[in-house]
């Protein structure tokens, strides 16, 4: 008895000397109660809806993946850090690394890279995570208990729209898509496969119809409240985004007698996948329909979305105006724009600041020829190229001030940074105040502008992107017109968006092209017309695959080289500007495109493979013909 | 003493002494002491009384009772006595022969006293007396016979204490005696004795010529191959001659010839069926990967042990080896079921050392080292750089003025005339210093007597780096300090109630740069060798395009003047056990708690320049002089801090049971755990916790048949309440075959033991993640400011905000029914040992059925439903290999040599996981090991017009159209069109190589001792294991052309005049698309034989010099001294595998030279 009681005193006191260590700061439990705690404090769905706040900040996720091809938080800018147009006859790439010169110029690009490596345009498998959140939002949003109804409608409509969004970014690259239409639970059977063209625009039609019957969504954000709510979708974005997806289901790449492409696999042809089966003239009425009904609303509310008209009628202020138009936020131009920065930062950015240094976006003398002349006149200038120049024509003079805002080009007077003439020519300043990015950016002898200006000159302006602007959608709007038979009426809408900067009218000034008559002419002209306006802001490559135009893909491009015909080089001090200069052009040997070799480019290259273990999972995804 | 005596109830007399080698030296003593007391005068058993009161008891209560009372110890033979007979004892204060008398009365039995030794067995007398006989003789007592010389002596352990109880013999005869307390013996011997043989339970038995000795001096050295040894196991240790299990250990004396920093490297080759690579050899974090009989999980990092120090979850790979005495690794499912859900990927158990009764012994070591890299990667100079780079821009069709390096730059390089302008740097070798030195010192003491032991120790490490400190900053580098302090004491309370408290920690001291290893490195290892001319006159200079080429400036000294950072890490491990003899509920049973607690603290002391020094960038002006452009400027460096706290406590508490009932052996144990875990990521505000049941029960009959069940029952945190529980069942059978009767008449094998083991394990691990039960769960995001670049999460509404507004997000889907892994396993085992004891063998086949794998689901996931996620148990891999073991020691005159060769073969294969449907079979993972790597199949390096023919001779097809089609040249990898659909794609890709992690490792370790001198050796290879190659050797100019060029690339690359011979592709820069996925041709066999280490050494046993020391011993030792490998390019380990296995500081080889001195 003695030795059990020493046993148990020792017990007593060992247990309770150990347990002293742990137990003074934490609970003594034992068994299955050990296990028991789990994270209290985890927020979950149920938490997410128990508050206004945490449920906006949910949907405000869902802006954040908005579609850009710049920097963003969807990783969307893939191709290596080359932008789409690249692929284009607007910007040859120089950049070392990206994907153009490995990848697509050598025209390497097949099946495989469509998923994994970040090298395809659009990756297939990004947008849904977004969309995902969207419907979990717009399920759920009703049990919000400190919510008015009026926000509940109007954030679901806001929602909707941004399916839209996600899915048009898709759309336009790949064909039809997964109809995803609510918040699959881990639980539930898969059940969506690949939909056809027709109805994968339907849906997007039928949520911005939805979004836009919404009374609580407002038509555009109210002028007090834009410091604080610029960039949040309204009807206006719905009824213009309408509009734009309808002119890409409505153009030829879908909406044709023929399939675009008789290459196998020829499933996705069967199955009205990558087209609507035949030509359907009521799509470009749609389109119509759409631009007329986002304009006559947009006349009833006041017209709050108008094109940023300039202060005057000098060059400076057509460029100020353009500039306003497709740069800063929150005024009159945009319908829908994205704020995923808050400022442009020249070493901060990858896309599109930080790449053009690395010669991402060097422009083409294909580009720089769809400048008209600042009267409004095509330009007619290329008959100097390769010749002494004896008229001494300055090429770069005159011209069209968008141009002057878009490229790098010689003009007398243009101040770069602290150089108060740059000169853009061989053996001109420009090396100096490049330094070692002017190999890169200036390779082509003429260089990128806008959205990286000077470097110097960003400011804190900090859009970079919009996904539809008034300039395009009056654009938009006069190609629905051509293509429904009224010319005349297209011709004002294309010269609206001239005049802001002091263009003449499109048919008077160019009346060799018949344009109120001949609707050819008059489609390449707002195709033209949409290049410029929209350079560099990701439009020129979708035109030319939407409007299926081959030989813009098959001619060879070119680079120009801009000599000083007096064989001189820098400006000395007090030299006067020169007047007479050579111009160069050549094409591109570094970074030829295989697509320029004959025989080479097939129309399969409008739209892109999908990702082969994709497919393979097997829920009726089919590969686009040709891949 | 009475204690042991128990255990000794056992009938075959020809056993008796096995039995009774209890390796308790002590007890031993005590016992063999009495024993000699008894034969000088036999009074024991008439000065003994008894009192036995029992009423219809059995035989076998009786001798139970007389034996607790008395010294008194039972023989007799089995089926000779009775031992159920009841019986009726009434006996007050009686001799033990009346008390026997009266038990045996009426029956055949009859018995016979011998001092405390009691002898029943059946009449005839005779037949009993000559057993007694045979007893005296084991005991080796003393038979005196007619003598004509008297000689004395003294017996010692190697450590130079005492040995009493041991037996000096002459051979041959029945003449011998046994040592005192002290150790001494005095022995009459016939003048013609030739041979004395001395004798100890444990130790090794020595042989001496007699001659005209007449006083010896005899030191018996350790015998661990004996019988009796003792292995540590899951929460406990057990004979190694009954273990069923698959358990392989090594000793901290073996250990201790290793001199790594990292314990973890220190058991490279050491331990069959555990491999170690070792990706880093930087000061302070050089750990290894370690896995137990390779990968049966689908992750490497899901394959990793669980690893125990003294029972409780520790890290052991920065402890003292001087601390260990021993480190055990469990692997198969009997030996490693009740660590439960732990114990599926093996487990490692770290004992430290305790004290012995005896007086102190003081050990101190010392040792010093020079660390040096095995093989580091080897860049070429400028000139060559530049030759090859323009070589490959020519093979690209680049016009001669467009190429990147102008010839006047290659003359310059070549010359070396104007280094500033034109440098030839060998980065690493100007950045890194050949050699390190490394220091280690160690001073124990142990000792202690019946009540209380101990064993304290200190040791010290300091371990230089190789980094230059250019800056005027001398703490800009990487070294490691270690301070480590242990104190493991036992008490005796009294016979029943024993305490013990281990108090080990350490404090480390780490200095690194604030840019940390990977980003140093890679800076170094991508440089061009014309990027920069270093520090020169204290200025950074960087190199001037103009010069040396497009792009080629980027110099890898950011990090010079970038500041430094110190880490001190203090480590706190405590251990408080209580145990107690439960002897008055029932023999044999034991009590015991145990209660851990474990905290680290570390605190980080940062020192960053973000704009370190200015750089120089120099120009040429035309009259020849050299001037500076400046840029940058010198910042005071920030200084910031932050400290990590980690603790954790584990507790246990047990009922172990031990006891012999005639031949059948029986122990058990019941124990319930619960650890819990502080700060765990990545909830620091729930602690992760475990709880568990161990059951065990082990029976042996004649220690012949052997049987072992095992049995864990835990919870993990990680699952829903319902399927929180696993029970993880072991069971294994052993049969020692030599212990039968019809082996005892062969002489080949002296041991042979068959054994099997079957059961399961579990596994919760899954990445890291915890509660993986628990539903989808969101982050609510704050909003930030965002300066420029995308704001992660929220949105930047308004026109000129500079604040997000808050975001929120879904992270995780949870799944309550996610479960256990769980692991088949099988093994079957051979010991043997045969030659005479010469040769040791041991082979071990096993077999794991991995199932329910915890994995996430995404490939399940179609892209459109964007589900998060979620875990689920699937996926089955099968693992199976084999280890043999083989030891051949022999002793020629004073030359001992043991050679001792291992060989360990695991091949696992992925029987299913989740994997979407593919096209071609080739293309599936399933059925290929785990982490298998997938390349294009390598045909032939491009040559127009011949290749084309060649192929369609091959394989009856065109040459399908190349990954880089466009820009194809000569020199260019072609690959084989596995689908036949004319094009390269991703589809043509399928199994190459081996994964990173070795199937097969062997081993060789070499000792020899010879008089005073010992030298031991360890060969240690790998095969079967392979590497990809990326950075840096491709793309060999790197992915942006500009970093420096691998010169085994160099030399391999194919070129015009090396077609035949070239075993890597043109350097190219337009066609890289094409050369740099993986394919046969960067895939390497990374197959290696390592010295992984020498020992020599000479030890002094009476130091003539220094009275007071016993032994002193001087030694040169080395780890890695020589390193082959096919590979080249690089040392085999440090090879770097995919993208983010870059590679990192080099493995080192050190030198080492060092003391030790006993006390």
């Amino acid at each position: 008895m003695k030795m059990k009681n020493n046993i148990l005193k020792t017990a007593i006191a060992v247990l309770f000397g150990t347990f002293l260590l742990a137990s003074c700061v934490d609970d003594f439990k034992v068994g299955d109660a050990f296990l028991e705690k789990a994270p209290g404090v985890a927020v979950n769905a149920d938490s997410i809806f128990s508050r206004a706040e945490y449920a906006r900040a949910y949907l405000w996720e869902a802006y954040n993946k908005l579609y850009t091809p710049h920097n963003s938080n969807l990783e969307y800018y893939t191709m290596g850090d080359c932008p789409v147009d690249a692929l284009s006859d607007c910007i040859q790439s120089r950049l070392g690394w990206g994907d153009m010169k490995e990848l697509w110029y050598p025209g390497n690009y097949n099946a495989s890279w469509s998923s994994g490596w970040d090298r395809s345009r659009m990756d297939f498998t990004k947008i849904w995570a977004p969309i995902r959140n969207c419907w979990n939002f717009i399920e759920n949003v009703e049990r919000v208990p400190d919510m008015s109804a009026d926000e509940k409608s109007r954030l679901q409509a806001e929602a909707k729209i941004l399916i839209a969004t996600f899915y048009y970014s898709l759309f336009r690259h790949v064909g039809g898509l997964p109809i995803i239409d609510h918040a699959y639970l881990p639980t539930e059977e898969y059940n969506a496969p690949r939909a056809s063209v027709e109805e994968t625009v339907d849906f997007m039609v039928k949520l911005l119809d939805e979004a836009a019957a919404t009374p609580s969504l407002p038509f555009s954000i109210p002028k007090a409240e834009v410091g604080q709510w610029a960039g949040r979708l309204t009807k206006g974005s719905a009824l213009g985004f309408k509009a734009k997806v309808l002119l890409y289901a409505a153009s030829p790449l879908f909406n044709d007698n023929e399939p675009y492409s008789r290459e196998e696999p020829q499933d996705a042809v069967d199955s009205l996948q990558v087209w609507y089966g035949g030509y359907k003239p009521e799509l470009w009425q749609r389109c119509l329909e759409a631009c007329e009904d986002f304009f006559s609303q947009n006349a009833s509310n006041g017209n709050p979305f108008q094109l940023i008209q300039p202060n005057g009628n000098t060059e400076a202020d057509y460029m100020a105006a353009f500039r306003q138009a497709y740069w800063t936020r929150g005024n009159s131009e945009k319908i829908i724009e994205v704020h995923t920065r808050t400022y442009a930062d020249e070493w901060g950015d990858t896309q599109p600041i930080g790449v053009m240094h690395q010669g991402a976006y060097c422009p083409t003398v294909e580009f720089m020829e769809m400048f008209p002349m600042a009267d409004g006149k095509n330009f007619t200038g290329m008959s100097v190229y390769n010749t002494d120049n004896p008229n001494n024509v300055d090429i770069f003079e005159n011209r069209d001030p968008r141009m002057y805002e878009t490229l790098l080009t010689p003009k007398k007077g243009r101040r770069w940074q602290n150089y108060a003439q740059i000169e853009v020519w061989q053996g001109g300043n420009i090396e100096d105040a490049m330094g070692w990015y002017y190999g890169p950016m200036m390779g082509n002898g003429i260089g990128p502008y806008k959205w990286c200006l000077d470097f110097w000159n960003l400011g804190v302006d900090p859009v970079q992107f919009s996904i539809l602007r008034m300039g395009e959608m009056h654009l938009i709007y006069a190609e629905a017109l051509a293509e429904t038979g009224n010319l005349t009426k297209a011709c004002e809408e294309v010269d609206k968006v001239r005049a802001r900067v002091g263009l003449g009218k499109i048919a008077v000034m160019n009346p060799t092209l018949n344009l109120t008559t001949n609707k050819a002419n008059l489609i390449n002209e707002i195709l033209r017309e949409r290049a410029i306006e929209l350079g560099f802001e990701e439009n020129r490559f979708l035109d030319m695959c939407r409007r299926k135009l081959t030989d813009k893909f098959t001619t060879p491009l070119h680079g120009i080289k801009i000599y000083r015909k007096d064989g001189g080089g820098k400006l000395q001090e007090g030299e006067p500007y020169p007047t007479a200069f050579k111009y160069e052009t050549y094409v591109y040997t570094d970074g030829a495109r295989a697509w320029w070799k004959p025989g080479f480019f097939t129309p399969k290259w409008y739209l892109q493979a999908l990702p082969i273990p994709e497919i393979n999972k097997g829920y009726g995804l089919t590969q686009n013909p040709g891949w | 003493m009475k204690e042991k005596q128990h255990e000794q109830h056992v009938g075959n007399i020809s056993r008796y002494f096995r039995q009774t080698m209890r390796i308790m030296r002590l007890s031993l003593f005590f016992m063999v002491v009495s024993t000699a007391i008894a034969f000088s005068a036999t009074t024991y058993s008439q000065s003994t009384k008894l009192s036995v009161n029992l009423r219809d008891a059995t035989v076998r209560e009786v001798i139970e009772a007389i034996e607790e009372q008395s010294e008194f110890l039972f023989l007799y033979q089995e089926g000779q006595v009775d031992l159920n007979r009841r019986v009726t004892i009434h006996a007050e204060e009686k001799q033990l022969q009346e008390i026997l008398d009266e038990v045996f009365k009426g029956t055949d039995n009859i018995y016979i006293v011998s001092d405390r030794q009691v002898v029943i067995g059946k009449a005839p007398r005779k037949a009993l007396e000559a057993q007694l006989s045979v007893l005296q003789k084991d005991l080796k007592t003393v038979i005196q016979q007619p003598q004509q010389k008297e000689i004395t002596g003294n017996v010692t352990d190697s450590s130079g204490e005492p040995l009493p109880g041991a037996t000096v013999m002459v051979k041959g005869t029945t003449i011998g005696t046994i040592t005192d307390a002290d150790g001494n013996f005095i022995l009459r011997i016939p003048a013609n004795a030739q041979t004395l043989q001395v004798s100890f339970v444990g130790m090794k038995t020595v042989e001496l010529p007699i001659g005209n000795q007449t006083n010896f001096n005899v030191v018996l050295e350790e015998d661990t191959e004996l019988l009796d040894e003792v292995v540590v196991i899951a929460y406990g240790s057990q004979k190694k001659v009954t273990v069923t299990g698959s358990v392989s250990n090594v000793s901290g004396t073996e250990i201790l010839k290793s001199p790594t920093a990292s314990l973890g490297n220190a058991l490279a080759g050491k331990l069959p069926g555990v491999s170690t690579i070792q990706y880093s050899g930087l000061p302070g974090a050089d750990d290894p990967m370690i896995l137990v009989r390779g990968v049966a999980s689908l992750s490497t990092g899901g394959s990793a042990p669980l690893v125990m120090v003294d029972g409780v979850e520790r890290s052991f790979t920065q402890i003292d080896p001087n601390e260990v005495a021993d480190i055990t690794i469990l692997k198969d499912a009997s030996a490693t079921a009740v660590f439960g859900v732990r114990g599926a990927n093996g487990v490692i158990l770290v004992t430290t050392k305790r004290g012995k009764a005896g007086k102190p012994q003081i050990s101190a070591t010392a040792s010093f080292g020079v660390q040096t890299p095995t093989m580091f990667l080897d860049y070429v100079n400028s000139y060559e750089y530049a030759l090859a780079y323009n070589q490959a821009q020519r093979g690209d069709g680049m016009a001669e003025n467009e190429l990147r390096f102008s010839e006047e730059a290659i003359q310059h390089f070549k010359d070396g005339d104007l280094p500033l302008l034109y440098p030839d740097m060998d980065w690493i070798d100007y950045i890194m210093k050949p050699m390190a030195p490394q220091t280690q010192q160690n001073v124990n003491v142990s000792g202690g007597n019946d009540r209380a032991k101990y064993f304290i120790s200190v040791g010290a490490l300091q371990q230089e780096g190789l980094f230059r400190t250019f800056a005027t900053d001398p703490d800009e580098k990487f070294s490691y300090n270690r301070y480590n302090y242990r104190a493991n004491l036992d008490l005796n309370i009294d016979q029943i109630n024993s305490l013990s408290v281990n108090i080990g920690g350490r404090v480390e001291d780490k200095t690194s740069l604030p840019r940390g290893e990977q980003s140093i490195f890679e800076d170094i290892l991508f440089a061009s060798p014309m990027s920069g001319a270093g520090i020169v006159d204290g200025k950074r200079i960087v190199s001037n395009t103009v010069y040396v080429g497009t792009d080629m400036d980027n110099d890898p000294m950011r990090f010079y003047g970038s500041g430094h950072q110190n880490t001190v890490n203090n480590v706190v491990n405590l251990d408080l056990i209580y145990s107690a003899k439960l002897n008055m509920i029932t023999q044999g049973l034991n009590f015991k708690i145990k209660g851990s607690y474990n905290s680290t603290y570390a605190h980080t002391k940062k020192w960053e320049n973000y704009q370190a020094y200015p750089t120089y960038k120099p120009y040429m002006l035309e009259d020849g002089t050299i001037v500076f452009e400046t840029s940058g400027d010198k910042w005071k460096p920030e200084f910031s801090e932050v400290t990590d706290v980690w603790r954790d406590w584990y507790a246990e508490t047990s009922l172990d049971y031990a006891r012999k009932f005639g031949d059948h052996d029986v122990t058990a144990l019941l124990l319930y755990n619960q650890s819990k875990y502080y700060y765990p990521w990545p909830y620091p505000e729930i602690p992760r916790g475990y709880v568990g049941l161990v059951g065990r029960i082990t029976y042996n009959y004649l220690s012949r048949y052997l049987f072992d069940f095992n049995v864990g029952y835990n919870g993990s945190e990680n699952f829903a309440p319902n399927k929180r529980y696993g029970l993880f069942p072991a069971a294994s059978i052993g049969w020692i075959v030599t212990e039968e009767g019809w082996m005892k008449n062969q002489n080949v094998f002296s041991y042979l033991k068959l054994r099997y083991s079957y059961g399961i394990v579990g596994n919760d691990y899954m990445g890291g993640r915890r509660f993986l039960y628990l539903p989808p769960e969101y982050t609510l995001h704050e909003g930030i400011y965002v300066g420029y670049g995308g704001g992660q999460h929220g949105y930047n509404f308004g026109t000129s905000n500079t604040v997000f507004v808050r975001g929120a997000t879904e992270d995780t889907s949870g799944n309550p029914d996610v479960t256990w892994e769980t692991s088949t396993k099988q093994n079957i085992g051979i010991d043997l040992r045969t030659f005479g004891d010469r040769l040791n063998m041991n082979l071990d086949f096993f077999k794991e059925n991995r199932k329910n794998i915890l994995i996430n689901n995404d490939a399940f996931i179609t892209a459109p439903s964007a589900l998060v996620p979620s875990p689920i148990n699937y996926g089955k891999v099968e693992n199976k290999g084999l280890e043999v073991v083989l030891n051949w020691t022999d002793k020629v005159g004073d030359f001992t040599y043991t050679i001792a060769p291992n060989f360990s073969f695991s091949r696992n294969k992925v029987i299913e996981m989740a994997e979407i449907r593919q096209k071609y079979d080739y293309l599936y993972r399933t059925g290929h090991p785990v982490n298998q790597p997938f390349g294009y199949e390598f045909f032939a390096f491009y040559q127009k017009g011949k290749t084309e023919d060649a192929y369609k001779e091959k394989y009856g097809a065109d040459m399908p159209t190349q990954l880089g089609q466009a820009n194809l040249g000569d020199g260019d990898c072609i690959y084989v069109d596995l689908n036949g659909d004319g094009v390269i794609t991703a589809e043509d890709q399928h199994a190459i190589g081996f994964p990173d992690y070795p199937e097969i490792t062997f081993s060789l370790t070499g000792t020899m001792s010879y008089k005073n001198f010992d030298l031991t050796m360890l060969w240690n290879g790998a095969t079967n294991v392979g590497r990809g190659l990326y950075r840096p050797y491709n793309p060999p100019f790197g992915q942006l052309h500009d970093q420096g060029l691998v010169r085994w690339v160099y030399e391999n690359s194919w070129t015009p005049e090396t077609a035949e011979t070239a075993t890597l592709p043109r350097l190219t820069i337009a066609n890289e698309i094409n050369n740099t996925p993986l394919s046969s041709v960067w895939m390497k066999d990374a197959s290696y034989l390592r010295l992984r280490n020498l020992e020599i050494g000479y030890t002094i046993n009476k130091v003539p010099f220094l009275a007071s020391t016993s032994s002193m011993r001087i030694y040169a030792n080395g780890t890695n001294l020589l390193t082959f490998s096919a590979f080249k390019g690089n040392d085999p380990e440090n090879v770097g595998g995919g993208w983010q296995n870059t590679i990192r500081y080099p493995q080192m080889k050190v030198y080492n030279i060092g003391f030790r001195i006993n006390f």
